[in-house]
Formats: structure tokens, sequence, C-alpha cells
């Protein structure tokens, strides 16, 4: 996409939006019922279903087993995907996404079982993993597994020198940098850190402020539609008092 | 959408995009629409929060605001460009379609189409808007079916076989005394280590494929069986014009040099499309619709353009554009832009010679912020600058040297002897930088120029008058920062102390002694000084010629030169016509410059290994030479060209006694020869390549004339940062330091070099294949005007006789001795020309010194004076 200034000088990105502001975000937890826990999280037009489901299993006697399948609807991207899943590129990001959620689950209370995280992409739009985090854990919480902390994740790039945080396809294929970060965002740990292409050193540490920053605006939006729900549930099951 | 502010609304935006492939793709990108952005208007009801930022504001005093949208945006550009029309908002959206060139919908408040805007709005406001319009029109419209052209690669396929090698790129240049059939690619960036690193010829239009003079091409070259050697004669200009377009085919194998590798045009880069002047071909009829422009520059093609009003620009040069190319048409179509006046009119014709060489001839931007200096309001010296700077003005006398009627001086000097019985030399240079802030509007308009331009009558400042003229230009009796660099040199005039040498102080000078009217009795004229004056002047000359005996025993060339000063009458026609008289002062000047420049070229490569911008001057490639010892070996001597050193040697030693003249064109003949010295970034070429050629330095910089080179202000901006002045965050990098090099450089050439280089081979073949004069015998020539209708006009030189042309009251009017030296030089330039007429600017060849003595901008000078020339014909 040469040509196309995707910071103008007046510090607007392609899409409207400032150098710090996140796309919309909406969710929804609890949208299956045969699932253990599910969820369906929006990020501008990044679309994502998340579920869980546990089992039994003999292989680990000490913790949980994570297991966790990603996969992207042949309706996902603006050209037909041929295979929705398998290819290098989703095992990759299912290899990712168990790295991430074993370090954020409490894996010991669960001796001898298995979680299953399905995560499918309905619509994407850049920051596929940062929504595929996000939706995991609204429907981690769904299904009440214990977590350290919630697991946001956010991208950032750096264009024009300064940082701008989650990045959409365009900007995300424009060969910028791009840094993706998964925390906890209460002890501020980063359970998850990418980057693609390069970025000057000097620079490493503003852009993953910044990828910070924007996890804890995610958190605080997860965190409200966490006791949306909660409180919805209880009404509807009378547990106000 | 941070947590806590409001969302904003969010919609999707459908863009139907075409891929790599050629498929259609929907793509579907979400926007934002904000409500917090400020209206910058004065007439804001809505209390915006609006600042005079980059943006700027609307203005007040006016009845409406235009909105255009994407399509009229993208189309018809150059109506709002039109000063006039003032209350545009461009939205930012169009402002991406433009970048992206994709189409899309904007909903207005008042619909109207552009041409009904215009009738009611502008009509009768801005004559020839309308036509402009129409003209635009039509050739958005223009679909003609013609001779078609291969069509090119896509991209990727290009740059893989530039990957491979397989594809080459560069810049094509068109022959411009062969500019139908033939054109030469110079590769971009040459690997030093190839050897294959000679030009590649294009040979007639087909292969050219549309390329027009200086695009960024991809060639495949062809199969060595097809290569072919650059042809040898020169064809009748008018002839040629004629049936350019029927003898592709039947034309037989010329007289040809060696094969040289040939190629084909597969792939375009980069556009360099410009605007171009142009002019009707005078037979053409009245009619209306598709009319055939003839360019100016010989090298383009004719442009097709539709317009009505043939008749009234039939005698006009009018400005067009290249719009496309289509694979199909034989020409490229165009569209009318502006009429710059009558042929023949010396402000039309000056207008022409700016808008070939792209030069910016509008005023500068009134957005600027800049210093005000009215009586109401004087400047002063600031206090705070004056405890950061080291005061000079009680302790040093400080004068510069200068012709009379200079408004922009740059460079002054100072001499004192020490204490110690040392000698304090200073070198004091306007400091440009303190106005000029990197990243500010004035800063961003000097990056565009780039450069000041001289013409003989006017010039076109880099900066703004109030900086150029008056606050950095460091006259004569008022109080001025400035940058100085001083040394401190023993009774030998050697630097003592390398460390201090360095040393910068910013002064503010207070005592500028002009020498104004040096040029006429240089020596004489000084003793009406003050004493202290003239014995500071010729100490000065003094540590000059010690400077400049050490930098010849290292090896720098002596070039020769000739410039012409064109004296203009009231009515700016030619009055006389004057060698420049070269005088010594103007050497010691030139001396303590590039003294100056060498160490701040060190100081600043020491400190920036990365980032300096520094000036070199690459080795002389040997077979540029050819004509050189060809013509020395005419008359008997051999020229050593191993190294600068032996060049410099030998050229001392061509000496006929008697004959002045012979040694002057060799000499000339050698600056021919020379690779252009250019611009670099230091992070960029090998430390084994900074060395400057000519000069014989091991490193060099640009940094005497802030006031009209943009490289100095960057040089500055280095040095102080350099010395702890200013914090070196703002200074460019490597990458874009380099890209900022290559477009001064650009700036800097606009007398091509390799143009210079076929005519040359030709001058020595022509000369032995016709056998009629030995070379450097002196002839008396008559210059007299080529006129043409349509391209620059050009000089025919005639030979009166074969004599040596000697005034007959020699002893007294030695001023025309000079003139008719003038001439003989003049003639040696072009010596095919005494047998085949053609179009050929002097001035191409004269300029490298110049270039490196620092009067660049004064380039123009040749051509200038032949437009003079014919202005004058035209007058009498």
């Amino acid at each position: 996409m040469a040509g196309l200034e995707l910071l103008s000088d007046q510090g607007f990105r392609i899409d409207g939006r400032r150098v710090h502001e996140l796309r919309k975000i909406q969710c929804r937890l609890g949208v299956f019922s045969q699932a253990d826990g599910s969820a369906y999280i929006e990020q501008g037009n990044t679309k994502v279903l998340a579920a869980i489901r546990g089992s039994k299993q003999k292989t680990l006697h000490d913790k949980v087993l994570v297991n966790c399948q990603y996969s992207m609807a042949t309706f996902s991207t603006g050209e037909r995907k041929r295979r929705p899943r398998g290819d290098r590129k989703s095992q990759e990001m299912t290899m990712h996404l168990r790295q991430t959620f074993d370090a954020a689950i409490l894996t010991n209370l669960y001796p001898r079982s298995q979680i299953d995280i399905f995560v499918e992409v309905l619509q994407s739009d850049g920051g596929n993993y940062c929504a595929s985090v996000n939706a995991a854990t609204l429907a981690l919480i769904d299904a009440g597994i214990p977590l350290k902390d919630y697991v946001c994740a956010c991208s950032a790039s750096f264009v024009n020198d300064s940082p701008i945080v989650d990045i959409n396809y365009l900007e995300e294929s424009s060969g910028k940098p791009e840094i993706i970060v998964a925390t906890l965002p209460k002890s501020e740990q980063i359970v998850f850190l990418e980057m693609n292409s390069r970025l000057h050193e000097d620079n490493l540490s503003k852009v993953v402020d910044t990828a910070v920053k924007g996890c804890k605006d995610v958190y605080q939006i997860l965190d409200t539609a966490v006791r949306d729900h909660v409180s919805q549930v209880a009404t509807v099951h009378g547990w106000e008092n | 959408m941070s947590s806590g502010e409001e969302p904003l609304e969010k919609g999707n935006r459908h863009v139907r995009l075409k891929n790599v492939n050629g498929k259609h793709i929907s793509v579907v990108r979400e926007v934002y629409r904000r409500d917090d952005i400020p209206c910058q208007s004065l007439l804001c009801l809505a209390n915006c929060p609006n600042e005079k930022d980059d943006v700027g504001l609307l203005p007040a005093d006016i009845t409406h605001y235009v909105i255009p949208d994407c399509q009229v945006a993208r189309d018809y550009l150059e109506i709002f460009e039109t000063p006039e029309i003032t209350g545009i908002i461009f939205l930012q959206t169009v402002a991406h379609s433009i970048l992206t060139d994709c189409s899309n919908k904007t909903i207005n408040v008042f619909v109207l189409t552009l041409k009904e805007y215009l009738d009611t709005f502008w009509k009768l406001a801005v004559l020839g808007l309308m036509e402009l319009y129409d003209s635009i029109t039509a050739s958005l419209e223009t679909k003609i079916k013609s001779k078609g052209y291969l069509g090119y690669l896509p991209t990727e396929v290009l740059e893989a076989g530039l990957k491979s090698g397989q594809f080459i790129q560069g810049f094509i240049n068109v022959n411009k005394s062969n500019a139908a059939e033939e054109a030469f690619v110079k590769r971009k960036r040459r690997d030093p280590k190839d050897n294959e690193g000679s030009d590649i010829l294009i040979h007639g239009k087909s292969s050219r494929n549309r390329a027009i003079h200086g695009d960024l091409v991809v060639v495949e070259l062809l199969p060595r069986s097809e290569w072919r050697g650059r042809s040898l004669v020169i064809k009748e200009e008018k002839q040629e014009k004629e049936d350019a377009e029927e003898n592709d085919d039947t034309e037989e194998m010329e007289e040809s040099s060696n094969v040289m590798p040939t190629g084909q045009v597969v792939g375009i880069v980069q556009r360099q499309w410009r605007e171009y002047v142009a002019t009707f071909s005078q037979n053409e009829d009245a009619g209306s619709g598709k009319v055939l422009v003839i360019p100016w520059d010989f090298r383009i093609p004719k442009i097709r353009i539709s317009t009505r009003q043939v008749n009234t620009l039939k005698d006009q040069r009018i400005v067009v554009k290249i719009d496309s190319w289509d694979v199909d048409s034989q020409y490229p179509n165009g569209h009318f832009v502006k009429s710059l006046g009558p042929i023949g009119d010396l402000e039309t014709e000056i207008c022409a010679l700016l808008v070939e060489n792209s030069i910016l001839l509008t005023s500068f931007s009134e957005a600027q912020e800049l210093p005000v200096d009215t009586s109401e309001h004087p400047w002063e010296i600031e206090a705070s600058e004056l405890t950061k700077r080291r005061d000079l003005r009680d302790t040093h006398l400080i004068f510069s040297i200068d012709p009379k009627g200079c408004e922009d001086v740059d460079d002054t000097l100072s001499v004192r002897y020490l204490d110690n019985g040392n000698i304090e030399l200073g070198v004091h240079i306007a400091d440009v930088t303190h106005f000029v802030k990197p990243g500010s509007l004035t800063d961003q308009e000097a990056k565009i120029r780039s450069t000041t331009v001289y013409l003989a009558d006017r010039r076109y400042d880099m900066l703004p008058s109030i900086l150029s003229a008056n606050l950095c230009s460091l006259i004569s009796g008022v109080d001025r920062y400035a940058v100085s660099v001083i040394w401190e040199l023993d009774s030998c005039y050697e630097v003592v102390d390398i460390a201090q040498a360095m040393f910068d102080g910013i002064s503010v000078t207070k005592i500028v002694e002009n020498v104004p009217e040096l040029k006429e009795i240089p020596q004489n004229k000084l003793s009406y000084k003050v004493e202290e004056l003239r014995s500071f002047v010729s100490l000065l000359m003094e540590i000059a010629r010690h400077l400049k005996a050490k930098r010849i025993q290292g090896g720098a060339l002596e070039l020769e030169s000739v410039e012409v000063q064109v004296q203009l009458t009231e009515t700016k026609s030619i009055a006389d016509l004057t060698p420049k008289d070269h005088l010594e002062i103007h050497d010691t000047i030139a001396e303590c410059m590039i003294f100056a420049n060498h160490w701040v070229a060190k100081k600043i490569a020491e400190v920036f290994p990365n980032n300096a911008l520094l000036r070199h001057h690459p080795l002389p490639k040997e077979e540029q030479f050819a004509n050189l010892l060809s013509c020395a070996a005419a008359r008997g001597f051999t020229i050593n060209i191993t190294t600068n050193k032996d060049l410099a040697d030998s050229l001392d030693k061509c000496v006929i006694p008697g004959d002045p003249e012979v040694n002057k064109l060799l000499r000339s003949l050698a600056t021919m020869a020379m690779s252009n010295a250019s611009y670099f970034s230091t992070g960029n070429l090998s430390r084994t390549e900074f060395f400057h050629y000519g000069l014989a330095l091991d490193l060099y910089t640009h940094f005497t004339s802030p006031i009209r080179r943009y490289a100095d202000v960057l040089v500055h901006r280095q040095l102080m940062a350099a010395i702890g002045y200013t914090g070196s965050s703002g200074l460019p990098g490597n990458v874009e330091l380099d890209e900022l090099a290559e477009h001064i450089n650009y700036k800097h050439r606009w007398t091509g070099g390799t143009i210079t280089k076929t005519d040359q081979s030709v001058i020595v073949c022509s000369m032995f294949g016709s056998q009629m004069y030995s070379l450097l015998d002196h002839v008396t020539v008559r210059i007299s005007l080529n006129d043409s209708w349509a391209h620059s006009a050009s000089t025919r030189i005639d030979i009166v006789s074969n004599q040596p042309f000697i005034s007959s009251i020699q002893q007294e009017d030695t001023h025309k001795q000079q003139k008719a030296n003038m001439i003989k030089e003049v003639s040696a330039a072009a010596v095919e020309r005494r047998i085949l007429t053609s179009s050929y600017e002097l001035g191409v060849n004269f300029e490298q010194i110049k270039a490196e003595y620092g009067q660049t901008s004064s380039n123009q000078s040749f051509y200038c004076l032949f437009e003079s020339f014919k202005e004058s014909a035209i007058c009498s």
C-alpha cells in the first residue's frame, strides 16, 4: 500500500482514530448453552467467538491440560479462505493461545483433567490474536475457571515516530513494526509478547508501553461487561440480595 | 475509544479494489466519525477550540466554504490551487482518496457540480478558470486508438527480475541531439565493483516504450546480437522532426561507434512528469479539439492536449501537464494548465526557463512566522542569545568582500594577531538556523527550493527576503547573529592547535566593511580604505596563498571555466557582455571558504559518523578523458590522468608560449571530464569514498552559504549539535538525510551530465572525419541566433575566417579582446557546431568549478545569456 498515509499530519489514522484510541469493543458472555463457557467479542470489524469445554484425561496427574483450537471461518477474510484450520498460521496461533492460557489459568487446581478452548474467528480485520485472547478470557470467566487475572491482549505499531495502539488490518499489512502483548493487567505482568518486522530498540519501550496501556483499557471494558453479565444473571435467578 | 471517553460512532466503508492479479475484491474498512475536530473557522458559532496550528485557519472574509468531494478534488485539483479561491475544506477522506486513488462518495450539504460552482462564483472573478476546467474535462474524456506499445510487466515480476539481476533499474536520459531514436539508461546506485557499469542504450521509440526523459525505468537487456552502437551522425533537426515517425523501420544501420549494451523498457517504477512548456506548431489549423503541442525541451515527445482556444494561444508559450500515456496511443495525453505569454517576450521566456527547470517562482506563503524588522519595530538582538554567544563586536574587525549591490551576504572574514604572535583567522557565516527552525514552514519551503536562483536581472530566493536580504545577511554596520569558525595559526600559517581550531563562537557582527568596487581596481582601490583593513586583507591573501599551495601540493586541480556577466540597460536589453574578471581576492575568499568547509566537515563527520552531510567528488571515469587526451595530443602534449596530482602537473605543462588560450581550453575540457560532485550522508558510503577529487581533500562539505543553499542549513544544524549548542534530537537520520541529499543534488543539477558526454565523443570524431581544421587552431567565429519556433533558441556558430580574430586597435581596446577570447572559448566547447548547426546550450559544461566554489545558484547564466541574445535580436 505504497503512498497510503497511515497517520495524517493532524494526528488521525486512516479510520479516523487518534493514536491512542482503541477500536470499538462490544462483547457478550454466555452465548451458547451447550458449552461450559462461551463469549463473543467484536473489536472493530474483528469478530471472534470462543467456547470452553472441560473433560477428564489421564496424561497429566498434577495439573490441567490446556488444549486450544483456533480456526478462521472461510468467510472471515476478503477472499475466500481455503483451509479454515490446520494451516501454519492457525497452528502457530493455537500454540500461542495455549501458552498464554497455560500461564494464566491456575492449572494445579484441576489435576487429571483437560480444558478445551475453541476459538473461531468469524470476521478478521487485524488483531486476531488479541481478540481471540480477550474472547477466551471472557469464556473462561463464564465457565467459572479460576484465573490469576484477566488476560488482556492488545497490539501496537510505530508510525511516523509515534506509537499507535490496536492496529487494524490495513495498518498491519503496511509493513510497519507490530508488537502484540498479552498482560495480566492488575500485576502488569506480561504473559505473551510478539514482534513482527523491525523496530529500533530506542523505540521499543515506547511501543510496549502503549500496548500495555491498551491492555489496561481493554481490561476496563471487559471487566464492565463481566459485571453487567453477572448482575443480569443474578437478576434472572433472583439473587440480588 | 479509550475508557471514560464518549464512544465514537462507527461506520463501514465498502471499497472495491483491484488486487495484484487484476481481480476485483471488495474490502470493508471501518471508519470512526469524530465530533471533536475543531472547525478552524474564524466565523465559528459553536466555540470550537480553534488553534492556529499547522492546519491554518479558514478566512473570515468569505461568503461560503467549498467542500470538494473525492472525484472533484482528484480530477480538478489545479483549479483549487488557484490562489483566488480560498476557504476550501478538504475532508480527510478526500485527502486519503487522492493519495490512494480510489473513488468514493461523500455527502455534501449543497451539491453542485464543479462546473455550476465555478459558473456561479468565479466566472467573472478569475478569467481563464473555465478554460482550465474545459481543458481538463476534455482530456479526461480523451481516448484515442492508435499505434500500440507493449504493456508494462506487473510490479512483482519487475521486482523479482531486479533482484535476480535480469532487469536493470535506472533513470532514462534522452539524447538531446537525436531525441526520436536514442535514449540512455543510467544505472541507479552503481556498484563500484560492477564492471558492466556502462549506460544502456535504448534505441527507437518502441523499445523506449512510453518512457519520458527522467523517468525511473526498468530495462531488460536485449540479446548480444541485437546490441548496437550510438549513432554518430548528427541529423538535421528540422528534417528529423518531420520524419521521425516514419523512418523507424526503413533506417539502415548508420555509422556507429562500438556496440554498447542495448535494452528495452519493460516497466516504469516512477514517472518524473512535471509541467512542460510547449508551443503550438506553426501550421496548426484553427480547429478545436485535440491538438499536438511541441514541448520546449527536445527530449520530451509531443503532447496531445484538448483545447478550444487554439487561436488565442497560438502565439503563446503555454504550460501543459501530461496526464497519461495509453498503450494504444502514439503520443501522451495532457492538458493545458496556463499560458505564460507571447513568444519572444522576455518575461515569457524567463518564465519558460523557470518552469522547464522546475524552479518555484511562487511567492512565499504568508503563514510563515517571520521576525519583523520595520522602522516601528526594529529587530534587536535578544539578551538571552547574547549570554549564550560570544560577542565579537568589539574584539574583531569583521569584513566581507562582495561585489557591489550584493544583498545576501553570508560569509565574512576576520583576521588578527594574538598576543603570543600567532594569527587568529575567523570565518563568520550568517546564522540562518537561528531563524529557520527544523520543520517550520520556512524550513519546508527552503527544502523544496533548495537553492537561490540567480538570473541576470533578478533572483529567486530560497528564504523569504526579510531573512535573506536583511536579518540573516551580514550587512555593514548592524548587529547580526553568526556562526564562526576560528583558527589559531602560527607564523608559518600552520594550524597550531587542532583541538582549538574547531572552536565555535557565535559572533554578533558589528563592523562589516564592504569592498564593493573591488572588481574594478583590486589593489589600488584598497589604498583609501583604512590602513588596518588593508593590512588585514593582504595578510589574508598571504594565508590563502599558503593554503592553496598546500592543497595543490596534495594534488588539487585548477580548472578553467568562463563566467560571463551580462550588463543590462534599464529597459532590460543587453548592453554588454563581459567575462568576469578573475582577481586574486576571489581566490582568497574561496580558499578561506574551502578551509572552513573542510574543518566543519571534519567536525561533523567525527561527531556523526553515520549521518553527517558531506560533499564528495568521485574519481572521474577514464573514458571521460578521451576527448581531453586526443585534443592535447593534437598539439603534442601528453596528459597523465593516473591521479589528480598527475593530472594537475601535466595540465600545467601544456603551455604554448604566447597562447594562453590553449591551456585554458584544455583545462575546460578537463572540467568537462569530471564527474559531478554530490552531497551524501556518511552512513551511505564507505570511508574511502568520502574524498573530494577536485579539491584534493579527504573531507568536504558546504557550510558557507546557508542563505542560498539548503545543504548548508543542514550542515549548520549538524555543527550546532556537534558542538553541543543545540541538542541532536531534531537531526535527520541516515536514510532521511540520504533522501534529502538526493533531492538537493537533483535541484543543483539542472544541466544534465550524461548528455555532455555523448556530445563530446561526437566532437572528436567529426573533427577527424572532416580533417578540415586541426584542433586548437584559432579561428574567428560569429555567433548568431538560430531562432526556433517551439524549442529553446539555439546559437549558430559560423566560421568567419580561420585566422585568429585580432582587434585592429588591440592595445586600446582590451575589452574587445576579452570578448573575442570568450567567444573563442565558447566556440571550442561546441566545436562541432562549426560544421553542423544544432541546438546546444553552451552553459552545460562550464559549471563544475562554480559548483565547487559555492556560486551554484547562478547556474543559469548561459541560458540566460542566450535567451537575452534572442531578446536583443528581437528588440533591435
